[in-house]
């Protein structure tokens, strides 16, 4: 038993040993390649966004696929008509068509690029299939049709993407966050109000704390009856935090300086905080209780807010920690003048 | 029952652990083999868009800190440099007794703050905290000595953001591995903790905090422990991912929920093992209460850390670990075949025990068996000879798909020259190297038995990879 383990053993090691060769081998040819492609293309590609394309050489059908990847690159790191100066190198070069049969591909990696280079191509016939793509179960998969739906057709796109965002926790917001920012402020602001609305209306509690957590894409006008009515509906505390967050609007401050009494500690923070944007001389005496919260986040927040209140300078936060009889509530005055006086 | 019926059975017994120890690791391989694309896949960020600054949870590091003057620098340099929207720095000196404090006072022109500071986890009594005046975002925490345990709780104290980063001050990150490691509490609201890869860092080139040339230890000892890292991480660790048990997230290079971790009860005083240890007691604490969670395992984050390059400074770490995975074991068995256990409790646990713990009991006991009974006459030479030959080939097995594991996902090593070396290390390390690790584990093994009194040891630091 022991030798034909030992043999067995010997033998899969010996073919591990070649796969890790081969694949060694491929990668490096593959690096070379690529290294010359880049520094044939790169520059070709840099004069296109600044001057257009003049004459461009033909595009060599093994090359196309790190073409294509490095012309999404240079998509995404420029803007306007250097844009489109972009797209009419690739569709000079073909890389269009190129890209379309890439989706056709069985590996991983490759529909996604076409996917990509497409949604920069704004490839209309491919809304319906990227919909669908949409929801698909793989992140990434999901992700890329979601940037290329909101390039080709930013209205369709951004109401997609927001329902989904609002269900899909595997979806990072920061990344549903940059795509709703290339769009116009215009179009997401009506767009994600609605979307707070309609998950509200199916209680959908952590979609509309996602909801409103991506408020920083709209103009703070366009969603502020949204906020309000999660704020006047006294929904969960996840919520409320979340809503307190979005509270940008002097009007709505009754909101805030209300849920500084809330018996949960974050939505206190989150009260603090909010009070810290939109609060006035009025609310000194609400933050000074606020110093002696027994959350020690509270209380942070609290001697932040203060700090933040207009006409509240060095002098007059001194002065507040010196007639304060809790300790906790001094100490923590104590930090945050020090925290300002070093910045 | 004779003499010769023992051996045999003994010998059956020998050579049915290694077969089934090989199949495991194997196992383990396939797992990981398994969540690999997942993660090579959101390994290609130019396809998505880029993430939005102001979304990521801010991350507090914490870097405890004993008598670390010389090597301070490089490693709060490298994690000052991070590309993260919102992090601080909290590194906290535990007592050291040579100028580590007045080192870094000096470098970071560290100023006295009036902390509010929050005793949530007790430690020892802490002497002051610091501000610096270059770096707004770094504080440091003076307080007496209690081990790293203690100071990692200290950092925890004053951690203002919900996730804290541990990071060992003898390591060095890259710039990108604290956005890497954060993404699993991106995607999936429930995770408690991520680690990321560990690598050896003797034999790169760093400078200013950066690492600027991936390369090979010429030290015998540091280039065999590549390879374990290897094994360590890429199969040990990522292969137990997709089943959600994960049972270790590296000392060097961790992040957790900070209010999970107070809510436990921060990092035990009584374990040499800290690291390990609450793992496990996550584990537990979530399977008890029945609770979701996740602890997750990422290959891209990487973190460079100091390898010991002498018998002696190797030795000690060995003996703490293995003494520190008994403890660990021990402290939590409530976790083995729990019955919400889940694959913590029914498959990972007993694998801990029965081959990481018991493995150099039963491996060392196997070698000394079959050389005894081989020159009595008891065994004979084919099955002698075979069983050293099964031993020897399944490591060098399992050390070569390792690196097949490497070059799938990260081919950190790129130079023809290096892969050619951990070919050879592969193999040579089975002779001797594995023996001599083997004999420190089992001497930690039984200070962990027998309840010696616990101490971490000096590590003397060679630090050849710093440049300035």
């Amino acid at each position: 038993m022991a030798t034909w383990g030992a043999a067995v053993a010997l033998a899969v090691t010996l073919l591990l040993l070649a796969i890790v060769l081969v694949m060694r081998i491929r990668l490096l040819r593959r690096l070379a390649r690529e290294r010359d492609i880049a520094t044939f293309w790169i520059p070709l590609i840099a004069r296109c966004t600044e001057n257009g394309a003049a004459t461009l050489p033909p595009l060599k059908r093994r090359d196309a696929d790190h073409f294509v990847l490095l012309w999404c690159r240079a998509q995404d790191s420029v803007r306007g008509l250097s844009r489109e100066r972009l797209r009419e190198m690739a569709q000079r070069l073909g890389a269009d068509e190129h890209a379309r049969r890439m989706l056709r591909s069985r590996s991983q990696r490759r529909p996604l690029i076409g996917t990509v280079a497409l949604g920069h191509l704004q490839a209309r016939e491919l809304v319906p299939s990227l919909q669908t793509q949409v929801a698909s179960a793989a992140p990434m998969a999901s992700l890329v049709a979601a940037k290329a739906l909101i390039r080709i057709n930013a209205d369709v796109g951004v109401r997609t993407v927001l329902s989904t965002a609002a269900r899909r926790e595997d979806w990072p917001l920061s990344s549903v966050a940059t795509m709703l920012k290339e769009c116009e402020s215009a179009t997401v602001g009506p767009a994600l109000s609605s979307a707070i609305r309609l998950a509200i209306s199916r209680g959908d509690d952590i979609g509309v704390a996602r909801l409103l957590r991506l408020h920083i894409t709209a103009e703070p006008e366009a969603i502020r009856d949204a906020v309000r009515d999660v704020l006047a509906a006294c929904p969960g505390t996840e919520i409320l935090a979340s809503a307190l967050a979005a509270l940008s609007h002097p009007g709505d401050i009754a909101h805030a300086r209300r849920l500084l009494a809330h018996p949960e500690w974050f939505v206190r923070v989150a009260a603090a905080r909010a009070l810290g944007r939109v609060g006035d001389a009025n609310d000194v005496d609400r933050l000074t209780t606020a110093l002696c919260d027994r959350s020690w986040w509270v209380r942070h927040r609290a001697a932040q807010a203060l700090s933040q209140l207009p006409g509240m300078g060095t002098a007059e936060l001194a002065e507040i920690a010196g007639r304060q009889t809790d300790r906790y509530a001094a100490d923590m005055l104590r930090q945050t003048l020090a925290e300002r006086c070093a910045t | 029952m004779n003499w010769q019926a023992v051996v045999d059975i003994a010998a059956w017994f020998f050579l049915a652990y290694f077969v089934a120890l090989g199949l495991f690791y194997f196992l383990l391989n396939a797992c990981a083999l398994f969540e690999m694309p997942r993660q090579i896949e959101s390994g290609l960020p130019e396809l998505l868009p880029r993430p939005h600054s102001g979304y990521e949870p801010p991350v507090s590091l914490i870097m405890p800190a004993f008598n670390e003057e010389k090597t301070f620098s490089t490693a709060i340099h490298s994690v000052l440099q991070l590309e993260y929207p919102e992090f601080e720095v909290i590194v906290v000196n535990d007592g050291s007794t040579d100028g580590t404090l007045a080192a870094m006072t000096r470098e970071f022109a560290l100023v006295p703050f009036p902390e509010a500071y929050r005793r949530q986890v007790d430690t020892r009594p802490m002497r002051g905290v610091y501000r610096s005046t270059t770096y707004p975002h770094l504080r440091v925490i003076d307080k007496e000595n209690g081990g790293k345990a203690d100071a990692s709780n200290a950092g925890l104290n004053a951690a203002r953001y919900p996730l804290v980063c541990i990071v060992d001050v003898d390591s060095i990150l890259e710039r990108t591995s604290l956005r890497q490691v954060v993404l699993p509490f991106l995607t999936e609201p429930h995770t408690i903790a991520a680690g990321g890869c560990v690598r050896i860092a003797n034999g790169c080139e760093v400078r200013g905090g950066f690492l600027e040339k991936v390369g090979l230890p010429r030290n015998f000892l540091a280039l065999a422990q590549v390879i374990e890292y290897l094994r360590g991480f890429l199969f040990g660790r990522l292969g137990w991912a997709p089943m959600n048990a994960v049972p270790i997230i590296s000392g060097a290079f961790g992040v957790f929920r900070k209010e999970v971790v107070v809510a436990v009860g921060g990092f035990r005083h009584d374990s040499l093992g800290e690291d390990m240890e609450l793992v496990m007691r996550l584990h537990r604490h979530f399977r008890d209460s029945g609770r979701r969670y996740r602890i997750a395992f990422q290959i891209k984050p990487v973190c460079w850390t100091d390898a010991p390059e002498s018998l002696a400074g190797l030795s000690n770490q060995r003996i703490r670990w293995q003494r520190g995975l008994g403890e660990s074991l021990s402290q939590n068995r409530g976790l083995l075949f729990h019955r919400r256990g889940g694959a913590a409790g029914w498959l990972m646990f007993p694998f801990m025990v029965a081959f990481e713990l018991l493995g150099p009991v039963v491996e060392f006991c196997g070698y000394v068996f079959m050389v005894l009974a081989y020159a009595s006459g008891l065994l004979d030479a084919a099955t002698f000879w075979s069983f050293m030959l099964l031993a020897i080939s399944l490591g060098i097995l399992l050390s070569i798909s390792a690196l097949l594991l490497e070059e799938i996902s990260c081919r950190t090593y790129r130079q023809p020259g290096n892969l050619l070396a951990l070919v050879c290390m592969a193999v040579v390390e089975n002779f001797g190297y594995h023996q001599i690790v083997l004999w420190w584990r089992l001497r930690g093994f039984f200070q962990w038995a027998t309840g010696a009194p616990r101490r971490w040891g000096e590590m003397k630091r060679e630090v050849t990879w710093r440049k300035g």
